[in-house]
């Protein structure tokens, strides 16, 4: 119908909106009450503290344990870290080869040189001229964990990591580092106490 | 991306909303504020914007306000507590590119360069809660763009008015990005203009402004299942009632209008056939409704006569005077308001038919397993109303008798006519309410500060009560229904 036709019909935005607002109290109305094993909403505000723990702050251990749990609240926690970092690098661009793992953050390259016989693997970050030196490597695992390295100071310009084969969580940053799904986070000093 | 109820469902959870809040914030994201006022969707951000200047730099944790601190302070589910901000910053004081800020127990103060401005603490919560959810709904999809809007607000040199006119800009940008995504605001503006393309085939083209009536807004529910545009007989009853009040509301604007401009009709004329005028952008210069929705332009005075459901809002969360099942029985009652007006067959479909389709709705959706009740006889739903109308009346009782014993000083004319009202202390049961005060002075100063709007209440109840003048569908209208409703519920969710 042509639009003079509803000419006495005044305001259609105003009165669109107040449709949706009922819309939206009908549509709430039909639902039925939250299941019991839904997972539990996201608290943003704890994953923000999580974002800003200095090195010593205590662990919140239910935000780690919903972090390893729910996809929500990985998702969420995700998007804010994207927002926080210097640079980051959702997954690997190319699935790496030989031994060695490549990764490239932004400006940054890390890179994984495998232990050989009973030594360490070590984990190095080259930090090229002019950008600002990361203090925290977050890595956020495909598998739900998230793991929070605070970096040393830099070697000239590369940082360098050494990870234990025996030690489990060296162990474990190490395979989070080798999987080219995991989220790999540079922060900078966004800790109150640095 | 996910639904916007069950972002709301989630935002409301964490922070511990009450299902007003939670109304309000609803209102805020569709960008509905108060009908009459002001047509300006980014009102609660331009309050948002203010709310979050005072509290970046009266923020007793940082000498120097940060963002970092900002954003806490919005996520924060034990800020979002009653009275925790008060207790937090009440006393506090700071003073930022021109502006004085100041946080008293009432709320914040801000006195700008464009002149003073004032927040009550819930107007405070309220925004934080909107802009928690700008921020995380969608999984934080808009995280980097609302952090990005607020930093000209904690940057200390900048100069508060600008600070404040860049911030409420690009929260309007966030805000109708997410309305993009989620509002079909087109599908709601279709669906409304269908109800008035329905009206004007019934009408033959005539008598356009003559009120809604029952069988017009039965037959458009009927005419949409014919359709296939299935909607709930409740948000059928809802698009009238939008309908109504913007009608209403036009009414109103053209009698001012016309006491302003009665010298010159041509203009009247002229303004009559241009009712898209605001929204086509081609504008009269004296039209009221087509100042376009500035962003900085101030928020309206408070209005003088809310919308019925508005009033619900009025009263306090503490002490809970009303029970969640009396305020929610209200309120479903309060947004059918005007329809009680000559249209009370259609409140009385939409509350006993519309429940039942609730239940059908929320099993085909859900799958949501429940037995559906068989709809209640209208005199069923008018003796709850009854019901609630005698509570209210018990209350409003003991708070007139508990302000004659304690607002007015003895030795009065209070005292002249008190045998009249005497007996109604003994009489009036003290309600039984944990958040109400034991103390009588105590509670006596408790009522007092919201039974103007519990009167209020009442009496908007009242025109939904059957009157000595009309003679309201009883049990033979039950019946006359029953067969047309039951019969759409079975075409629609027979499976």
């Amino acid at each position: 119908m042509a639009p003079q036709d509803t000419a006495d019909f005044p305001d259609a935005e105003r009165c669109a909106r107040r449709v949706l607002t009922l819309e939206l109290a009908d549509e709430r109305a039909t639902r039925p009450e939250r299941a019991a094993s839904a997972p539990p909403p996201v608290d943003h505000g704890a994953l923000w503290r999580r974002l800003h723990r200095a090195p010593a702050d205590p662990i919140d251990l239910a935000t780690e344990r919903a972090l390893a749990t729910h996809a929500s609240w990985r998702a969420a926690y995700r998007s804010m870290l994207g927002t926080v970092a210097l640079a980051s690098s959702p997954v690997a661009a190319a699935a790496s080869g030989g031994t060695g793992v490549h990764r490239r953050i932004g400006d940054y390259a890390l890179r994984v040189d495998e232990a050989t016989d009973a030594g360490p693997h070590i984990v190095s970050i080259l930090i090229p001229q002019g950008v600002p030196v990361p203090h925290v490597l977050e890595i956020l695992s495909d598998e739900g964990f998230a793991i929070r390295l605070d970096l040393g100071a830099p070697f000239g310009d590369t940082i360098l990591l050494v990870l234990f084969p025996d030690n489990p969580t060296h162990a474990a940053v190490h395979a989070a580092l080798r999987s080219p799904l995991s989220g790999l986070y540079l922060i900078s000093g966004t800790t109150r106490n640095s | 991306m996910s639904s916007t109820t069950d972002d709301l469902d989630d935002i409301a959870l964490v922070r511990g909303l009450p299902e007003a809040a939670r109304t309000r914030l609803a209102r805020a994201l569709t960008g509905d504020q108060d009908g009459r006022h002001s047509g300006n969707p980014d009102l609660p951000l331009w309050i948002a914007s203010r709310a979050l200047l005072a509290l970046a730099h009266l923020s007793p944790a940082a000498d120097a306000p940060s963002a970092r601190d900002l954003i806490e302070t919005i996520l924060s589910s034990t800020l979002a507590r009653r009275g925790a901000l008060s207790d937090r910053l009440t006393g506090r004081t700071a003073e930022v590119g021109g502006a004085r800020l100041r946080a008293e127990a009432t709320g914040l103060h801000l006195d700008l360069a464009s002149g003073p401005f004032s927040l009550t603490w819930r107007q405070v919560t309220d925004a934080l809660a909107l802009i928690h959810f700008l921020m995380t709904a969608d999984a934080a999809l808009q995280w980097p763009d609302v952090t990005a809007a607020l930093a000209p607000l904690v940057s200390p040199q900048a100069e508060a008015g600008p600070a404040l006119s860049a911030a409420t800009t690009a929260l309007s940008a966030v805000r109708r990005r997410y309305e993009g995504l989620h509002f079909e605001l087109e599908v709601a503006r279709r669906r409304a203009s269908a109800l008035a393309d329905h009206i004007f085939a019934a009408r033959g083209g005539t008598h356009l402004e003559a009120p809604l009536a029952d069988a017009e807004i039965l037959a458009f529910w009927l005419a949409g299942l014919d359709s296939g545009t299935c909607i709930q007989f409740v948000t059928a009853a809802h698009h009238a009632v939008a309908l109504e009040r913007i009608r209403a509301e036009q009414r109103g604007r053209e009698r001012l209008r016309a006491t302003v401009t009665l010298d010159d009709p041509h203009t009247g004329t002229e303004r009559a056939r241009l009712p898209f005028a605001d929204l086509a952008g081609s504008s009269h210069p004296d039209d009221a409704s087509s100042i376009p929705a500035g962003i900085d332009r101030p928020p309206p005075a408070e209005d003088e006569m809310p919308w019925p459901e508005d009033l619900l809002d009025r009263l306090p969360e503490e002490p809970k005077v009303l029970t969640g099942r009396e305020e929610a029985t209200l309120r479903r009652l309060f947004l059918l308001h005007p329809l009680q007006h000559g249209r009370q067959r259609t409140v009385l479909r939409a509350l006993s038919f519309g429940k039942v389709q609730n239940r059908h709705t929320a099993r085909a959706q859900f799958g949501f397993d429940a037995p559906i009740p068989p709809p209640e006889p209208y005199p069923v739903v008018r003796a709850e109303h009854l019901k609630l109308r005698t509570g209210l009346t018990r209350i409003l009782a003991e708070a007139y008798a508990l302000r004659r014993q304690f607002a007015e000083p003895a030795g009065t004319d209070a005292d002249a006519d008190g045998d009249v009202q005497a007996p109604v202390l003994p009489k009036a049961r003290p309600l039984r309410r944990a958040s109400l005060a034991d103390a009588p002075a105590a509670r006596a100063a408790q009522f007092a500060t919201f039974d103007e709007t519990l009167a209020s209440i009442a009496g908007c109840l009242d025109t939904f009560l059957p009157s000595r003048k009309t003679t309201p569908p009883g049990d033979e209208g039950f019946a006359e229904d029953a067969p047309i409703f039951l019969a759409a519920f079975d075409r629609l969710y027979r499976s």
